[in-house]
């Protein structure tokens, strides 16, 4: 019964989690323009929204715009927070239900708070642009915008103690041993923020890193390499079960918990999927707006700026912490102790040998070959442009060409929204760290480029295994520049069990861009949000005539076609029936049509850029008579033409 | 015995307290013939959504200390799902029992499971002062019943119309935009969904059988027959020039699970995801809140099967521990019900995900059946007859034998002969043939025996979930307050604490052993425990609480040794989530060794 204490398996678990969550504390480091009062530039204050700040603002947006804006409340989280949209569009010829809509998300987890703050500019922008284009696009389609779907998680990042946090607060119990979040990490030296420790221990396999003290690596026993330090969550073993803050608080990181390769039994994916409430009331939202014609997550993953990989993105930089992984260790040894091991009964028995191989029941004969299908996996190849080319318009717009930190995604909501949605969703982190341009000038000028050629993204690698010092060296390399504070320096402290250790290493969400980092960035997001509405389907009926047959006959004869870029639906959404066919309908009863069509005539998809498809019918009808057909795309509005019989 | 074993006087085990009285049962009439009933239901009769919901209501009046009727939820029209929890609270509480969860009828049309939930809560009841082994179950078990998951697919069921699988969420079938605008009509106003068919001289694609005029066989290959189906009857409601193309609902409550969930073009009717059906939600947070449920029953028809997961190849069969719990549970429902089979859902009979059982068991860690009530095999059930079946001049060939066995055994009450009829859309047709009742659900008069065989089974099969026990302790002084303390803990039932596969992916918390009375300095599993050996020392720091992650074994032993320093006594607690939580006090002074083995009388 020996318990492991150390695993050579690197856990990705959330060490991630902390990794972005660059606190806006200090406010200091943040150095933001004053902010005029009721302007733009007022959501680029020192801090990123609280819930109660988000809260204040979204009403004050509605209430200011109140002919074109509309707030909806999608539903309440576990801690009772309300999950806001705003919902902006212009008066025009549809009401908005019926128009295109697209549909923004932001701040899925803490970590990624900053979209909150850059969706609310984006919404802000929206009702107070002037701009010619964006008036004609809120007159034209609906944009909803969803800024924070993780109201409860998002709580910790303006906590009194930035502490890192994995997702929701929803309790969950990480070491399994029936309590949930009983073992959190504390600010044992009292700076205000949680970090981790470092402690001498000969049976530790870590050691600092020679190019970077500050950071911690994984000694390579292969190499002859000796580790002799143990890195923890800065606090104590508050359960008295022999691990140190293996227990933390939450959570659920909600952009894992959806149905579409769903990472089921990982850390921090939830109970099973779809199991929290935020996930839930999200896509209630979206089942009930199916006019939803695409869809952007400020998220975790990225398919904007690196290209839509499979997986949507490619982590091209690292997505996790050496120094939280290796303190994440507590709970995979944890998890490890516990397996009572039942001796296998003795082969030998004085008086004789017991076989029962005899007594065992035949063999089943092998099970028959499934049929199962499964569900795709990558992007369509018809669908592929669309996305090559929303990327391509998103690196020229933005200016954002090289990959911040992401991860791959699974259980991630833009995936959903392609593969069980069927329209073009993208992810991408929005705001980063350091700001579009500031690192290397000179791959200004990559924009169009695909994903493989990021220069500056170096490759991923398992958390530790980099001689060189792993993926922090890689992070640091990142937002070093940007954020000095980011390594909280290490001092010794006296830890009541644990003896001298040091506190130090990553600030808790230290690699959030503080809202003057994202206040930039509103402006190009409005223009790449504008110029992807255009992108929509739109449903047009051209050349309608009604010819009369004589004998009370009348031909009506419609031409439908696609106004916009993008297909009524796309191949996936065909595939996975996700999006209703095109239907052309004649407002006659079926005893009132002689021949030709149905009175519903359906087309699964219609191309875009003006492709069209006839419909002809064969009626009774008086010369003089009225007769109207209507054309529906779910996606791509509604067009209504009436006729009279000639 | 008392003065021998001294620790028996004060063992406290939070199961098998004498139960309190309660009114004594009738009297027979005479020593020999059986007691009336105290209450009564009807197995023989399909119970509408109110009639069920009065049925519950009536057993609970009648016995009201075992028996709680309480809604988990509401289905889409409204109505409660309704749970029956029999517990018997002189036992101890709910969450220290194993619970047996049986449910039926989360398909619309498969209604027979709600008789058979009623059959059993009644069954329970009645014979809870006949059988010892009832009362056993009774007392140290406890049962959740929910007879209807979808009240809503049952009523529309039952009600004149026909009905499928789906409940009474809108979805929009034919893509007009307008959900659930055209469905059957019982258009010759006879109270009956029958069929439609045209007669079409020589061009049809079926002819009438030459076994009987009633039947409709398929034309031959080759040949034309004199007749088209033309569906379920019903009109062109909304006009599209379509007949019954967009019924109410339209999906399968049955694939709205989380377990493998996947979207409709890969399993159609899974909805938009899982757990958006409320049905679905409500059964789903109630076993969430009820860890204790250590088996699943879920009730459907037809085909005589005892399923279980997976319910599709890509999610792996089980660990082999899980496995041979099934298969001995299988194999003597086997036994059990005859013509039904034990089966593994995706090989045995299709490829399914998102079901319900398959989230049971893969998510919650609960041993988990589907039995697809009621084989048409049992029509006519003895090797001779099934002989006789096979000859094609008798009248109850597999073809003919629906109608004689309606004709001569449900005297007509089955089948509508066809009748001529004008149809506003389809001219002259032809509506009749069998009631929607026919074929899936049993004769009425066999449904008492279905009921009760299945019953059998879930009884077995609850019986068999863990039950946990803590048999005489031995303590041993090592000197200077040092005590060695032996306890054997027990799972005499077939199922693990834990499943492998749930302790595999962490879905059910560990067993706890807690110590409280004195310092443990260290503690172990013994070895072997007739023999001297080694102690495997547990590596936990905290030895009050003892963490057993992979749970306790089906029908196995284990002791646990603890050394402990104190004096007075100590209480060991075993607390699992599935098997209870059985509790003993033992005095810190020597035990004797046990007793030499009873002589045995000279065989004869």
């Amino acid at each position: 019964m020996v318990t492991p204490r150390w695993t050579l398996r690197p856990r990705a678990l959330f060490a991630a989690a902390v990794l972005a969550t660059l606190s806006d504390r200090p406010a200091a480091q943040a150095p933001a323009p004053a902010p005029a009062p009721g302007t733009a530039a007022a959501a680029a204050s020192a801090r990123h929204l609280s819930h109660a700040d988000l809260e204040r603002d979204v009403k004050a947006l509605a209430a200011a715009h109140p002919t074109t804006a509309t707030l909806v409340e999608l539903g309440r989280t576990p801690g009772g927070r309300r999950v806001w949209a705003i919902e902006i569009a212009a008066p025009g010829s549809l009401p908005p239900a019926s128009r295109p809509g697209i549909l923004v998300v932001a701040n899925l987890s803490p970590d990624q708070v900053a979209g909150s703050t850059l969706a609310m500019g984006i919404a802000r922008a929206l009702l107070t642009s002037t701009s010619a284009d964006v008036r004609a696009q809120l007159a034209a389609c609906v944009f909803y915008i969803v800024p924070r779907v993780d109201a409860d998680g998002t709580e910790a990042v303006f906590a009194a103690v930035a502490a890192p946090r994995r997702g929701t607060a929803t309790p969950i119990d990480d070491d399994n041993d029936g309590r949930a979040d009983e073992d959190p990490p504390e600010d044992l030296n009292g700076d205000g923020v949680i970090t981790m420790m470092r402690v001498k221990d000969p049976a530790g396999p870590y050691s600092p890193s020679p190019a970077e003290p500050r950071l911690m690596r994984r000694a390579d026993p292969q190499k002859g390499e000796a580790g002799g330090w143990a890195v923890y969550w800065e606090g104590v073993d508050s359960d008295g079960d022999g691990f140190v803050n293996e227990d933390g608080v939450g959570g659920v990181d909600l952009d894992r918990n959806f149905p579409h390769q769903y990472p089921a039994y990982t850390p921090g994916a939830g109970r099973f999927m779809m199991s929290e409430d935020e996930s839930r009331i999200l896509l209630d939202y979206v089942l009930a707006r199916r006019n939803i014609a695409a869809v952007v997550t400020f998220g975790a993953t990225d398919t904007l700026v690196g290209g839509p990989q499979v997986g949507g993105g490619a982590a091209r930089t690292p997505a996790t912490l050496d120094l939280a992984a290796f303190a994440d260790d507590a709970t995979t040894a944890a998890l490890a102790a516990g397996i009572v091991r039942d001796p296998t009964p003795l082969t030998f028995v004085a008086g004789g040998i017991f076989d029962d191989a005899f007594d065992q029941p035949a063999p089943r004969p092998p099970a028959p070959p499934s049929n199962a299908i499964r569900p795709n996996t990558t992007i369509d190849n018809a669908d592929l442009e669309a996305f090559k080319h929303a990327g391509e318009r998103y690196r020229a717009i933005t200016g954002i060409t090289q990959l911040p930190p992401t991860r791959k995604a699974a259980g991630a909501f833009h995936e959903w929204a392609y593969f069980q949605f069927g329209v073009p969703a993208f992810s991408t982190p929005g705001a980063t760290l350091p700001p579009p341009g500031a690192a290397k000038e000179k791959d200004a000028s990559s924009s169009g480029k695909p994903a493989g050629e990021v220069p500056s993204a170096p490759a991923p690698s398992p958390a530790g295994d980099n001689a060189a010092g792993g993926d922090d060296a890689k992070l640091l390399a990142w937002i070093g520049a940007s954020r000095p504070d980011a390594l909280v320096p290490w001092t010794p402290f006296r830890h009541p069990t644990l003896g001298e250790v040091e506190i130090g290493g990553w600030r808790p969400f230290a690699a959030v861009p503080p809202p003057a980092a994202v206040a930039p960035l509103v402006e190009p997001h409005v223009r790449f949000l504008t110029e992807l509405s255009t992108f929509v389907p739109r449903i047009a009926l051209g050349s309608l005539t009604a010819t009369s047959l004589g004998a009370g006959l009348c031909r009506v004869s419609a031409s439908v076609e696609n106004r916009g870029r993008w297909p009524t639906a796309l191949q996936q959404a065909v595939a996975a029936r996700a999006v209703k066919p095109v239907m052309v309908q004649i407002d006659l009863d079926r005893t009132a049509i002689v021949s030709g069509a149905a009175r519903n005539q359906f087309f699964p998809t219609l191309a875009g850029s003006g492709r069209r498809e006839k419909v002809e019918w064969i009626v009774r009808a008086k010369p003089g008579q009225a007769v109207t057909v209507r054309a529906v795309a779910q996606k791509g509005g509604t067009a209504t033409e009436t006729v009279r019989c000639q | 015995m008392g003065s021998r074993w001294p620790w028996l006087a004060v063992a406290v085990f939070t199961l098998g307290v004498p139960v309190a009285a309660q009114a004594p049962a009738p009297a027979p009439a005479f020593p020999h013939s059986d007691p009336p009933f105290k209450t009564r239901i009807d197995v023989n009769r399909w119970h509408s959504y109110d009639e069920l919901v009065a049925d519950l209501e009536r057993l609970q009046r009648a016995f009201p200390k075992f028996l709680t009727v309480s809604s988990i939820g509401k289905s889409v029209e409204g109505r409660d799902i309704k749970v029956m929890t029999i517990a018997n609270p002189d036992t101890g509480p709910e969450a220290a029992k194993a619970g047996m969860y049986i449910e039926a009828n989360v398909h619309g049309n498969e209604i027979q499971g709600a008789e058979v939930c009623l059959y059993t809560i009644w069954y329970l009841m009645e014979h809870y002062d006949r059988l010892p082994r009832i009362k056993a179950l009774v007392d140290e078990r406890v049962f959740y019943i929910v007879p209807t998951v979808n009240p809503d697919g049952r009523e529309h069921f039952l009600q004149v119309r026909s009905g499928g699988r789906s409940g009474a969420k809108p979805v929009d079938n034919d893509n007009d935009g307008v959900a659930d605008e055209d469905d059957v009509d019982d258009v010759n106003g006879n109270g009956v969904i029958e069929q439609m068919r045209r007669y079409v001289p020589g061009q049809g694609t079926h002819r009438v059988s030459g076994l009987d005029p009633r039947i409709l066989e398929p034309a031959p290959p080759g040949t034309k027959g004199d007749y088209v189906l033309l569906g379920f009857e019903g009109i062109d409601n909304d006009g599209d020039g379509l007949v019954n193309e967009d019924g109410p609902g339209g999906y399968d409550p049955n694939r709205n699970w989380a377990a493998d969930w996947q979207p409709n073009y890969v399993q159609n009717g899974s909805m938009d995801y899982p757990f958006q059906l409320p049905e679905a939600r409500a059964v789903s947070r109630f076993l969430l809140s009820k860890p204790n449920v250590a088996g699943v029953q879920s009730y459907h028809n037809a085909g005589g099967m005892i399923l279980r997961g997976p319910g599709a190849e890509s999610q792996g069969e089980y660990p082999p521990p899980d496995v041979r719990v099934y298969d001995e549970m299988g194999r003597n429902g086997e036994r059990m019900l005859p013509y039904y089979r034990y089966l593994v859902i995706w090989s045995g009979l299709y490829t399914v995900h998102g079901g319900f059982i398959d989230w049971t068991n893969d998510d919650l860690g609960i041993v988990s059946f589907s039995n697809e009530l009621w084989n048409s095999g049992q029509y006519f059930n003895s090797p001779a007859l099934k002989d006789e079946q096979r000859r094609p001049e008798s009248p109850i060939t597999p073809r003919a034998s629906g109608l004689f066995f309606d004709d001569r055994l449900e005297l007509g009450g089955a089948f509508v002969d066809w009748t001529p009829f004008d149809h506003p859309a389809l001219g002259r047709i032809e509506i009749g043939g069998w009631r929607h009742t026919f074929g899936r659900l049993p004769p009425r008069f066999m449904n008492e025996e279905l009921c009760h065989r299945n019953m059998a089974f879930t009884l077995y099969q609850a019986g068999e979930m863990p039950r946990m026990r803590i048999e005489a302790p031995s303590v041993e002084s090592l000197g200077d307050g040092l005590w060695r303390v032996r306890v054997p803990i027990v799972n005499e039932r077939l199922t693990p604490t834990i499943l492998a596969l749930a302790e595999r992916r962490r879905v059910v918390r560990p067993d706890l052993v807690t110590l409280s009375g004195a310092t443990v300095v260290a503690a172990g599993w013994v070895r072997d425990r007739f023999r001297p050996g080694a102690t495997d020392l547990i590596d936990q720091k905290d030895l009050t609480r003892i963490l057993v992650r992979n749970g306790h074994p089906g029908r196995a032993t284990r002791v646990l040794e603890y050394l402990v320093r104190g004096s007075g006594s100590v209480t060991v607690t075993y607390d699992s989530a599935k098997g209870g939580k059985p509790s003993v006090t033992i005095p810190l002074r020597a035990t004797e060794p046990p007793a030499a083995p009873p002589a045995r009388a000279p065989a004869r």
